[in-house]
């Protein structure tokens, strides 16, 4: 893993800096609990879709 | 395989007897299994000491969808089916007392925009004008004479169907409502709070909460107009029929028989065993219940792989709608079949956030109600000089801090009292008996999960692709009908499912 880390350190940093910046944009918003919910549910809910279509 | 029969069908609701009249039709075997002691599921009458209040459906609309099922079994509706139609649509009464007798007719209807709001007669005018677009669009679609059954589902019907020379007009409307919520596209058009919310209650026939409906359900209001009809004998006419029509064809019917399992062997389904022991050996097993109940309870999870349970567990049912019937043992001079009970915009928006998401029932009078009187259009739904009422209303299914069995009556009794103070003044003194069905009686009773008679939810991530198919993917020989198939819940549409369904078991046939 630690190997595959350092292999990859530019990707890595990149990833680390872009969720950094996701959930600090998330924090600016300054979202209600309900607000956060809601969008949690709506990603689960994205998340099921490609086995939604193998029922 | 040497079966007694070709087809069993679970479920004898509009889905089950479509897809069982169609197919025997075509010559196939086919034997009915229903649970309970009446046919029609979702859309029959209740018998309550004599009243008999609709159970789920409340009307007809779409009335020339039906037609096409008649075509497709070589029968006349008129010989099966009275329709009466409704006139006048709805009686709308709004918070502070206002109320409004909402006519048919388009022009008296422009009467009462005009008297509401004079500067909205214009947005009538246009909403009605683009509503008759699309109509005419559909109409122009369903007079397409039906193929025969295996080519109902081709593509070539569904263009023929899709493309007509009245689909030109139709199709700038289509592509502005479409993407759009409901709540956006009425807002559009009409610009006094009062009249968005008459053009824009309906989401609750789609069980869904108006920021969540599609833009194309504020056609609703213009189909009351268009017209919505109530056959004679209650909405169980319907079903009625079609059982007759089941069995002009041999099929057998067969009530208060619950089926305990889908048998699986080998990936296949093969058969069912009853809730008595009774195995009944079949080609092809058709589920009319819900998803749900057919995979989990039915089929089983260990004949299922784990990522599908949990799937078919987290598809998001719609919202139930919990009822309450009132005998009132003389008339209550309800002015239409339909009396809308409406709450100001913001309290009607807040009621989904505020209270249907997290649990909790709200102050009576804060929610809107729908009441049914249907001895307004048929008199023989009740003892003579005296009246049968339904009201359905929202509730979510897990209250947060009570139990539905213990609170349902008490419940019921707040809600009238909310009608007497609302609507019709002296309601309580009339009552001869009160019977409260919450969401957890309805799922007990209709089988239905979470007591949502519109089946899975109807946005879209729970529609087309990923709505459960009709030929199921994980069980072969096994088929679905019903509100959880597309095109999604409601009497048209279920029984769309069913003739889609039948069409594609048809072609698959040889196969089997």
């Amino acid at each position: 893993m630690i190997n595959l880390i350092s292999a990859n350190m530019k990707k890595t940093l990149l990833l680390v800096f872009i969720t950094g910046m996701v959930i600090g944009f998330m924090k600016g918003l300054g979202l209600a609990e309900d607000q956060k919910r809601r969008i949690r549910k709506a990603l689960l809910e994205l998340n099921e879709l490609p086995r939604r279509v193998c029922i | 395989m040497n079966s007694r029969y070709d087809a069993i069908i679970i479920g004898a609701g509009i889905g089950g007897l479509t897809s069982a009249s169609l197919l025997a039709k075509q010559g196939i075997k086919v034997l009915v299994l229903e649970a309970l002691g009446r046919i029609g599921g979702c859309c029959s009458n209740y018998d309550f000491g004599g009243f008999r209040p609709e159970v789920g459906a409340v009307f007809v609309i779409l009335k020339d969808l039906y037609n096409n099922y008649f075509e497709l079994i070589d029968r006349r509706i008129e010989d099966y089916i009275d329709f009466k139609v409704i006139d006048p649509v709805y009686d709308i009464v709004l918070e502070g007392g206002e109320r409004y007798l909402l006519p048919r007719n388009f022009d008296a209807m422009g009467e009462v925009v005009r008297q509401i709001n004079p500067a909205d007669v214009d947005g009538y005018r246009r909403y009605c004008r683009d509503m008759k677009k699309i109509m005419d669009q559909q109409r122009a679609a369903i007079s397409i004479p039906m193929p025969p059954l295996k080519d109902v589902f081709s593509i070539k019907t569904l263009l023929r169907r899709m493309f007509t020379k009245k689909s030109l007009p139709a199709m700038p409307i289509i592509a502005r409502m479409a993407p759009r919520n409901m709540d956006t596209v009425i807002r559009s058009y009409f610009k006094d709070d009062r009249l968005q919310l008459i053009f824009g209650w309906e989401n609750l026939y789609a069980a869904l909460p108006v920021h969540r409906c599609n833009g194309m359900f504020s056609m609703f209001t213009y189909l009351g107009h268009d017209g919505y009809y109530y056959p004679k004998g209650g909405m169980i006419a319907i079903p009625k029929a079609m059982a007759r029509i089941c069995e002009e064809f041999g099929v057998e019917i067969r009530l208060n028989a619950p089926v305990k399992r889908i048998i699986v062997k080998n990936g296949k389904a093969t058969g069912v065993e009853m809730n008595s022991g009774e195995i009944i050996e079949s080609k092809v097993v058709i589920s009319n219940a819900h998803s749900r109940v057919t995979y989990l309870n039915l089929v089983g999870a260990n004949n299922l792989p784990s990522w599908a349970v949990k799937t078919v567990r987290r598809q998001p049912c719609s919202i139930p709608a919990p009822t309450f019937y009132l005998n009132l043992k003389e008339k209550l001079g309800a002015q239409a079949h339909f009396t809308i009970l409406l709450n100001k915009r913001r309290k009607f928006d807040d009621l989904w956030w505020e209270f249907y998401d997290r649990g909790l029932l709200y102050r009576a009078d804060d929610g809107p109600q729908m009441v049914s009187v249907p001895t307004f259009d048929d008199e023989d739904l009740a003892p003579k000089g005296k009246d049968a009422l339904s009201a359905i209303y929202i509730a979510p299914y897990k209250l947060k801090y009570y139990n539905w069995d213990e609170i349902a009556t008490d419940w019921a009794w707040e809600l009238a009292q909310s009608l007497e103070r609302r609507a019709f003044p002296g309601l309580c003194s009339k009552i001869e008996a009160i019977e409260s069905i919450p969401p957890t009686r309805l799922e007990r009773t209709l089988n239905v999960p979470e007591g949502a008679f519109f089946g899975l939810e109807m946005n879209g991530t729970n529609m087309g692709p990923f709505r459960p198919n009709y030929r199921s993917k994980l069980v072969d020989n096994l088929y679905l009908t019903g509100q959880c198939t597309n095109p999604g819940g409601g009497v048209p549409l279920v029984m769309m499912s069913g003739i889609i369904m039948s069409s594609i078991l048809i072609n698959d046939w040889q196969k089997i």
